[in-house]
């Protein structure tokens, strides 16, 4: 295949092993970074993912909007381990009502109301996922940043960023060990590996 | 950096002459903890799994003939044996006394398990395989442990950690008996109670003061956090 | 690039190195997914969870359990701490609720058969056209030819059966596999009561025990447990002492403080001397002791003089005397007895001689003593008389002469739990139209024309009004802790909505709207643990507390007076000759799997037996010198040959069984019930004699001989015991230390 002459051979071996050593590099290097950080977005990798139901928080959040606190939907954010997803019958206590107000938003209320019409759940595609083995309790940490005099959403805010301002949602903070523990050494929250690990 | 919150020390008193051995510790505690089957091949393999579990010991011969229980778990030894062996620090004693097993520090070196003299620490030789129908009881709030880990007894520390938020939510402190782990809580004859040594007046402290109280294995010198109340017997052979 | 083989070889390793290495990076599917549930009723929050109080189906017992329920399902069964009889404590069984409930096997719609009778063929239909079809076998049947049998059903379901019965004309029988009837009939004899006493061991000073098994299987273990606990080490009380007489080491003669054996079948000659000793040195109540002989003092008891009686038990005379004078000594005392000694042929006559002893020591109704249970204050089944053996035989003669025509089974599997010599199984096949409600296939629902899916108890309405009660009023609620799983349906309701398709008098609407009828009788006393103005108040607070109580309502009406004590002794007869079936056979129920009830659960398949440490399969405990003489050794397999049958099982040489008996525990031998059960270990009914009790006509089990033939096989015998190196145990550092305190 390559050509005889031996010169040109040597080079176009160097330079096809250089680009694929970079390329292997920058591989390496994304799975490093990933393992210890959000994974950096390239090529659509590390996207917040497409929802069932274009779900635009802003619409909902911003004050001149809907204007809805956190918990009017997250409903056992203060109270147990699971912030919890509200159910569909609490989206239709106002959607019963409430249309969108462009075309290709209530495309997205249409199908929220087929979905309640059939008595069907709706699977929303994870964005939060907690590394494994890990037990994670939303409560002790809204009572504390809530006693500490921050408001819902800016207490939400912590870790999951200015949702109210997000279209389609996305983590923003790695949520690995290491964020965990820096902001437990920062709040002189317990470090113990039993704390979270059981 | 810790914190400032109260420091416990957990431990558990074992009365032996109530225990029957009839071992609903043993159920309690693999419903609790989401500990695998054990099949029929796993303990011809000598590997099945039980937390905790009653051990028999046969004394003399037909007619004057005698069976002694006695359920042992992991003793949560103050100088653990199976702690310094751990080449990754999976295996570590808490300031609440508890010998915590980190499942994602954990690679299987199994020195844990040599080490533990009372042989409470379990291996996973097999990945645990539930049928999908029987899955729905797994315990939310326990981890389902993969094969190549180690496990043991955690003193539910599940149960721990909720009844202390439950308590912080509530803003009081912790009372004595508020929770139990699953398998002082099923005891039918009470023989194991649970709670804080550094709390003077907690039922599980003064137990330990009876005069009956000593430790398993004790001349290793282990410290455990199990104190056992010897069985009375008033026929025995002194 | 060529194909060589070292080039494959690179290619094939880095295939590999790259399937482990990213195999590991995939997330499950259903970790990915949140959901928004259509809708979120209060109770099922994600993340949330909700403690419901029910009862436990799982033993006869009837313990109030706590049920923990986590985004609709059941997470952990837990005792109920206010429920008066069990007080938060439960035993293994309860726990195993859950595997029942999650049974991988569970029956998911309603089975038509489609193959022959026993080939396991069945072809799923909807519910209404087995609804249907149910309706019209029932409608166009002879209703005198049709039987019910079911296993004890308590409280509203009972009543719900046994009213269906009557107004249908079908007959109703319950079914347990090792009968109480022995236990009720001398209870009724001796104490003059319809329902079974309450033991108040934590407050005995003595307890003598004559082969029950009280902490582990017999009668009310959970309940029993508590008790004892105190009676070791309750605070503010001396130890009290248990004296366990028994022909069989039981996980309660384990716990006495001494073993006294007797000849099995022979307790109540023992119990008798004891009275003897008690009377004749005038150690008792006198004008008990009066009643008892007929005035005749110790002469009446004559033929029992402890030196006659040791010839016949087997106890020496002064350990009789011992025994004797320490019980009348250590008051409060308490003598109770069941298992062994209600298994033989005089079964009747050793329980009435050891409950009498009571008598003696004014222990009748007082503190420490035998306790009676008020009569339920609702009109629903409140002891559970269950078929005798001799009914049983009869019920075979009437089905091989064609005089049944179709039977209705519910949660009772005959099949396996009577001994095959009744020939029930072939005389149950020949029934023109079976129809069985279960959750689990089990041997005799396998038979049926149609399959019903049954709900467990975690899943149905119902009461219970447990037997014997903690000495005061007690009814237990049961509610649904999950929704049925599949297509399931409660037999109660299915049992209704049928009546009211034939058009019976029954009551009408659903078992809840039954119970709720039930409740509202609770709330007109009103008194009590729950009460309430409303019914609907009340209903909230029973469901609530799961049940109603009143400490208050004791059992009243007048002392019972004592029967007339037996002036001669009664032996026991066995079937098989002692030349040719040199043992006698002990058989014994499971701890975990009680008499197979509970085989399909892994849990408890997979529990060690306390004392031999089996698990997941049958064994035969034989005295460790009888086995090294006859050379047989742990694991070998041998024939259990008695004069009805043989069962194959592997040999546990022990050292606590009499040299001249075996025992083997019930429990395993199904052929149907699960991948739990299935094909796993051997059924001891099998061979058992269909022997009954002279008086009861009840099932005596202890009465059969049988020999041991090697096989010159042998297998690995799965057990815990060597699992984990046992302790080395030295003089001063034993494992289990233990002080004469």
């Amino acid at each position: 295949m390559l050509p005889d002459n031996l010169q040109i051979r040597k080079v176009a071996l160097a330079v096809g092993g250089l680009v694929f050593s970079i390329i292997a590099m920058l591989v390496v290097g994304y799975i490093i970074w990933s393992w210890w950080a959000l994974p950096p977005k390239v090529f659509g990798l590390g996207a917040a993912p497409d929802q069932p139901i274009a779900f635009p928080h802003t619409v909902h959040v911003q004050p001149d909007k809907a204007g809805l606190d956190c918990q009017f939907c997250h409903r056992t954010v203060a109270e147990d381990a699971v912030a919890s997803v509200p159910a569909v019958q609490q989206c239709m206590y106002c959607h019963k009502v409430v249309e969108g107000s462009t075309e290709l938003a209530q495309a997205e209320i249409d199908k929220l109301q087929q979905v309640a019409q059939a008595g069907e759940p709706i699977n929303w595609r994870r964005v939060h996922r907690l590394p494994d083995h890990t037990q994670f309790v939303h409560e002790p940490h809204v009572r504390f940043f809530t006693q500490q005099g921050l408001g819902t959403a800016q207490t939400c805010a912590t870790c999951h960023g200015d949702v109210g301002a997000m279209v389609k949602l996305e983590q923003v903070r790695s949520l690995k060990m290491g964020d965990c523990v820096d902001c437990h050494r920062q709040y002189s929250a317990p470090t113990d590996c039993a704390t979270c690990h059981y | 950096m810790t914190t400032e919150r109260p420091r416990h020390k957990w431990g558990m008193v074992v009365d032996i002459d109530r225990c029957t051995g009839c071992e609903a510790c043993v159920v309690a505690c693999e419903s609790e903890n989401n500990e695998p089957i054990s099949e029929e091949g796993h303990f011809l393999q000598r590997r099945a799994m039980e937390w905790i579990h009653v051990q028999r010991y046969w004394e003399g011969e037909f007619p004057e003939v005698k069976a002694r229980f006695i359920p042992v778990l992991c003793q949560h030894c103050e100088n653990a044996p199976c702690e310094p062996v751990c080449p990754v620090y999976a295996t570590y004693h808490n300031n609440e006394g508890l010998n915590v097993q980190v499942y994602n520090r954990c690679v299987g070196t199994r020195y844990c398990a040599n080490n533990c003299p009372y042989q409470v620490r379990f291996f996973n030789h097999w990945e645990p395989v539930w049928p999908e129908s029987l899955r729905n009881q797994l315990n939310s709030d326990v981890t389902v442990r993969s094969r190549g880990i180690m496990e043991k007894c955690t003193f539910c520390v599940q149960r721990i950690r909720r009844a202390e938020r439950q308590a912080a939510q509530d803003g009081r402190e912790l009372k004595d008996m508020e929770f139990q782990p699953a398998c002082a809580q099923a005891c039918p004859t009470s023989a194991l109670v649970f709670g804080d040594l550094n709390n003077q007046d907690s039922k599980v402290s003064r137990m330990a003061k009876d005069q009956r109280h000593y430790k398993l294995l004790e001349e290793l010198g282990t410290g455990p956090n199990v104190i056992y109340l010897k069985k009375v017997d008033v026929n025995a052979h002194a | 690039m060529e194909v060589t083989r070292r080039n494959f070889l690179k290619a094939m390793g880095t295939v590999t190195l790259g399937t482990v290495v990213f195999n590991a990076c995939r997330w499950p599917e259903e970790e990915l997914l949140v959901q928004s549930p259509w809708e979120i009723p209060e109770d099922m929050v994600s993340g949330v969870d909700t403690f419901y109080a029910t009862q436990c189906g799982q033993c006869p017992d009837g313990a109030g359990v706590v049920v923990r329920v986590v985004e609709g399902r059941a997470k952990k069964i837990e005792g109920n701490p206010d429920f008066p009889l069990n007080r938060g404590k439960h035993s293994a069984r309860c726990e195993a609720g859950l595997q029942a409930l999650y049974h991988p096997d569970r029956i998911q719609t309603p089975l038509r058969r489609s193959g022959e009778r026993g080939s396991g063929q069945f072809t799923p239909i909807s519910w209404d056209e087995a609804h249907q079809e149910l309706v019209r076998e029932l409608r166009s049947r002879n209703a005198s030819q049709v039987v019910l049998v079911t296993q004890p059903l308590p409280g509203h379901l009972g009543k719900v059966v046994h009213d269906f019965a009557k107004a249908y004309g079908g007959q109703h029988i319950q079914f347990e596999p090792l009968e109480r009837t022995v236990l009720r009939r001398a209870v009724k004899e001796v104490f003059g009561q319809d329902r079974l006493p309450d033991f108040d061991i934590g407050k005995a000073q003595y307890v003598l025990s004559f082969g029950a098994d009280f902490l582990g299987t017999w009668v009310s273990p959970v309940r029993h447990s508590i008790g004892y606990g105190e009676f070791r080490q309750g605070e503010g009380r001396r130890r009290g002492t248990l004296v366990q007489v028994d022909s069989h080491f039981s996980l309660t003669t384990a716990n006495a403080d001494e073993w006294v054996y007797v000849r099995p079948g022979t307790e109540g000659i023992l119990a008798l001397s004891i009275a003897h000793v008690i009377v004749s040195e005038g150690l008792g109540d006198r004008a008990a002791a009066d009643a008892l002989t007929g005035g005749a003092g110790a002469q009446a008891l004559d033929a029992f003089r402890p030196q006659r009686a040791e010839q016949l038990t087997g106890v020496p005379a002064a350990k009789v005397l011992e025994i004797a004078r320490a019980f009348a000594a250590n008051r409060p005392s308490l003598a109770l007895g069941g298992d062994s000694p209600a298994s033989h042929t005089n079964g009747l006559f050793n329980l009435i001689a050891i409950y009498s002893l009571n008598y003696l020591v004014g222990s009748v109704g007082k503190e420490g003593g035998v306790i009676f249970n008020p009569a339920s204050p609702l009109a629903v089944p409140d002891s559970s008389s269950t078929a005798t053996l001799k009914e049983w035989q009869g019920l075979v003669e009437r089905m091989r002469r064609g005089e049944v025509s179709a039977a209705v089974v519910r949660g009772a599997n005959p099949v396996h739990g009577l001994p095959a010599a009744t020939g029930f199984g072939e005389a149950f096949r020949q029934v023109p139209y079976i129809v069985g409600f279960a959750t689990v296939m089990d041997e005799t629902s396998a038979l049926a024309d149609l399959v019903l899916p049954d709900t467990t108890y975690l899943e149905e309405w119902g009461s219970v009004v447990p037997d014997p009660g903690p000495g005061h009023e007690v009814v237990g609620f049961q509610q649904p802790v999950v929704r049925p799983l599949y297509q399931a349906r409660s037999f109660g309701d299915e049992l209704l909505s049928v009546s009211q398709e034939l058009g019976l008098e029954l009551a009408q609407g659903t078992m809840r709207e039954f119970l709720l009828e039930g409740a509202g009788k609770l709330q007109g006393l009103p008194r009590g643990s729950v009460r309430s103005a409303t019914v609907e108040g009340f209903w909230k607070g029973v469901l609530q507390r799961g049940g109603w109580w009143d400490v208050n309502a004791k059992a009243n009406g007048d002392a019972p007076r004592p029967p007339r004590l037996p002036t001669q002794e009664k032996l026991p007869s066995y079937t098989g000759s002692p030349t040719e079936f040199p043992f006698s056979l002990t058989v014994f129920r499971s701890l975990s799997l009680a008499e197979g009830q509970n085989a399909h659960l892994p849990w408890l398949q997979a529990l060690p037996d306390p004392l031999t440490t089996v698990v997941w399969r049958t064994w035969v405990e034989v005295n460790t010198r009888t086995a090294a003489q006859m050379g047989l050794k742990l694991g070998d397999m041998v024939e259990v040959v008695s004069p009805q049958g043989r069962i194959m099982v592997p040999v546990y040489p022990h050292p606590a069984v009499h040299p001249d008996a075996v025992a083997i525990p019930l429990g395993q031998g199904h052929t149907a019930y699960g991948r739990y059960a299935q094909d796993r270990g051997a059924n001891v009914l099998s061979i058992l004699a269909p022997a009954v009790e002279g008086e009861t006509g009840a099932l005596a089990w202890g009465a059969t001989r049988v020999r041991l033939v090697k096989t010159g096989e042998s297998i690995d015998l799965a057990k815990f015991e060597g699992m984990v190196p046992a302790f080395p145990v030295s003089e001063e550092e034993a494992v289990i230390q233990i002080t004469t305190l």
